[in-house]
C-alpha cells in the first residue's frame, strides 16, 4: 500500500531511531511510505494554546502537500503529538465552517492547493496493526525475542481524546481505555508482555521543560510501574514519550532513584530485531537508557 | 411552539412562556459576573467551557490529583463561571497551569467540553492578567515555540531547549556535566544536526503566518 509519511520534527532529531526503524519495518512488510519531505511542524501543544487559527493552518499545510505533491488520500505518522494535531485540524475543518474558511484562504494566499480537511490520518502503530497485523509478523519472525519481558506503553494522544481520534466511531481505532494493538504485535515477536497498569498513563512529557520536577515524577511513576511488573524494557510508539522517558532518564533517576532505571525502545525497533534486522540498522544504541545491555544478556543482540 | 405555552403554576406563581425557559443556567444568579467567563470563552480552546454541567468526570479521571494536591479541573471551570476571580487567583493560580495535557478529561467528558484546552485557556487568562508577577515557564516556552515554528517551519530540539533556558535565565544549567555529556552523545551519534533541513518556499508561508498574528 502507498501512503504519505509525516515523520514530524522529533523523528528528524533525537528520535532518529524511530524514523529509521519505522522505514525499515514498513519496507519489509510492503508499506510504501512516501515521505512528505517538505513537511513543517504540526504546531504541537504550544501553537494550539497560543493561536487557534495557526493550530489548524500548520497541519493543513502538511496534508495539502501530501495531497498535491504526493497524490495520497492517507497520511501516517509515528508521533502521537503530530497524530493529534493533524486529526484535530481535520475535526475543526469538518465541524466549523469558519475554521475551514480560514485554512482555505491561508493555503490560497501561500500558493498551495485546496485542501478541505478530508485526509485519512493514521498512526503508524494503528496502521501496522490493521494492515499487517500480528499473524504476518509472527510468520516473518526469524529471531524470536524469547525470554524478553516488555512493558507495552502507549502514552496519551495515541488513543485520546475520542472527539479527535474518533475511537469507538471508526472501526480500526485501538481501544481508548485499554489499548492493545502494540501488546499483540509484541507478543507476535516472541516477547513476553507483562501486565502493566500504567500502559495508558501520562509520562508528563508535555511539561518536561516547563515543570521539570512534576514531569520527572510522572515519568518515574511510569518507569517504576513497568519495572515492578517485571519488565526488562519499556516499549512505546511516541517520540515525545521517548524524550521524556529515555533522554530525561538520567535526571529522573537522580531524583527518584534506581527504581526508575529501565531501558526504553520504540516498538518498530523490536519488530525489526525479531525479523532479523541488526541492532545497528535499528539504531538500538541510540537510547540513553541502554537497551543493548539487556538485549546482549538475553542473547538477542 | 403553541403546545409549550399552557398556563402553569408553581409555588403559587403563575408562569407562562416556553417550557425550556424553565431550566435556568446554574450560573445566572444576581451576584454573579460573567466577565471572566466571557474572557475565557474567547481564548484559544476556551469556547466549550459553557457546556460544562459540573459532573466531575474530568476531575475523577485526572492524572494530577495523585501528584498535585487540590488539582481539580471541575473547580477551575466552576470558579470562572461563577465569577469567583479572587478564589481562582488566591487558591488556584499555582495549580491551573500544571495540567500535563493527557486528555483523559476531554476524552471522557459526556458534554463535549474540550476540558484540556479549557484548562489551558484559564491558565492563559491568568497569565494575561499578570497574576504571576513574572513570565511563566509556559509563556516563555510557548513564545519561543511560536517564534521558531513561524520562522523556520520546524522545531530544532536543541535550539529550543537552549533558547528556553536562556529566556528563563537558566542557561548555566545547560552547561552542567550531565547535560554536556548528553549533548556530546547526541552530537557524535549524529542526532544533532548543525544545519537543519530547510523547507522550500517557507518564507512566503512564514510571512502569511506573521500577518495572522497582527
Amino acid at each position: 500500500m502507498k501512503i504519505g509519511y509525516f515523520p514530524g520534527c522529533s523523528l528528524k532529531g533525537m528520535a532518529r531511531a524511530y524514523d529509521e526503524s519505522t522505514k525499515i519495518v514498513a519496507q519489509e512488510f510492503g508499506i510504501d511510505l512516501m515521505e512528505i519531505d517538505d513537511f513543517n511542524c504540526c504546531g504541537a501543544l504550544e501553537v494550539k494554546g497560543s493561536n487557534e487559527k495557526l493550530s489548524y493552518m500548520l497541519p493543513a499545510r502538511v496534508m495539502d502537500s501530501a495531497k498535491g505533491r504526493f497524490h495520497v488520500d492517507a497520511v501516517v505518522t509515528p508521533c502521537n503529538g503530530c497524530y493529534h494535531s493533524l486529526l484535530r485540524a481535520n475535526s475543526a475543518m469538518n465541524e466549523n465552517d469558519a475554521a475551514k474558511g480560514d485554512v482555505i484562504s491561508f493555503l490560497k494566499d501561500v500558493g498551495y492547493g485546496t485542501y478541505e480537511g478530508d485526509m485519512d490520518v493514521r498512526h503508524f502503530l494503528e496502521l501496522f496493526y490493521n494492515e499487517i497485523g500480528p499473524e504476518k509478523v509472527k510468520s516473518a519472525v526469524k529471531k524470536p525475542l524469547k525470554g524478553l519481558k516488555v512493558a507495552s506503553y502507549y502514552g496519551c494522544l495515541y488513543e485520546r481524546p475520542k472527539t479527535i481520534t474518533k475511537t469507538g466511531y471508526k472501526s480500526k481505532r485501538d481501544d481508548s481505555e485499554n489499548p492493545y494493538f502494540q501488546d499483540e504485535l509484541l507478543k507476535a515477536t516472541g516477547a513476553e508482555v507483562v501486565e502493566f497498569h500504567a500502559s495508558a498513563s501520562c509520562c508528563g512529557g508535555a511539561h518536561a521543560l516547563q515543570d521539570e520536577s512534576l514531569a520527572a515524577t510522572l515519568s518515574a511513576s511510569v518507569l517504576s510501574s513497568a519495572k515492578e511488573a517485571g519488565a526488562d524494557m519499556l516499549v512505546l510508539p511516541c517520540p515525545l514519550c521517548g524524550a521524556a522517558l529515555d533522554i530525561k532518564q538520567p535526571e529522573i533517576i537522580k531524583a527518584h532513584g534506581e527504581k526508575a532505571k529501565l531501558p526504553v525502545v520504540y516498538f518498530t525497533q523490536l519488530i525489526g530485531l525479531s525479523i532479523g534486522k541488526t541492532p545497528k540498522e535499528l539504531k538500538l544504541s541510540d537510547p540513553i537508557s541502554n537497551p543493548m545491555e539487556v538485549l546482549k544478556s538475553k542473547g538477542l543482540a | 411552539m403553541a403546545e409549550n405555552t399552557d398556563k402553569m403554576v408553581i409555588d403559587g406563581v403563575e408562569l407562562t412562556g416556553i417550557w425550556k425557559e424553565f431550566l435556568p443556567s446554574r450560573i445566572l444568579y444576581e451576584d454573579v459576573t460573567t466577565e471572566f467567563l466571557d474572557e475565557v470563552k474567547k481564548l484559544p480552546g476556551g469556547s466549550t467551557i459553557v457546556r460544562c454541567y459540573q459532573c466531575g468526570t474530568c476531575s475523577g479521571g485526572c492524572t494530577l490529583p495523585d501528584f498535585v494536591d487540590k488539582f481539580n479541573p471541575r473547580r477551575f471551570i466552576d470558579l470562572v463561571r461563577r465569577g469567583h476571580y479572587d478564589i481562582l487567583v488566591n487558591e488556584n493560580k499555582d495549580l491551573v497551569w500544571k495540567c500535563v495535557s493527557c486528555q483523559r478529561c476531554t476524552h471522557r467528558c459526556p458534554r463535549g467540553v474540550n476540558t484540556q484546552e479549557v484548562v489551558r485557556a484559564i491558565a492563559k487568562f491568568l497569565e494575561d492578567r499578570k497574576v504571576f508577577g513574572k513570565l511563566t515557564n509556559d509563556e516563555a516556552f510557548d513564545e519561543i515555540f511560536m517564534e521558531e515554528v513561524i520562522e523556520d517551519g520546524r522545531i530544532d530540539e536543541i535550539k529550543i531547549v537552549k533558547d528556553f533556558y536562556a529566556k528563563t535565565g537558566r542557561l548555566k544549567e545547560m552547561m552542567s556535566a550531565d547535560q554536556l555529556s548528553l549533548g556530546f552523545k547526541m552530537l557524535t551519534s549524529g542526532r544533532i544536526k548543525l544545519f537543519g533541513g530547510k523547507i522550500k518556499d517557507w518564507k512566503k508561508v512564514s510571512q502569511r503566518l506573521k500577518e495572522e498574528l497582527q
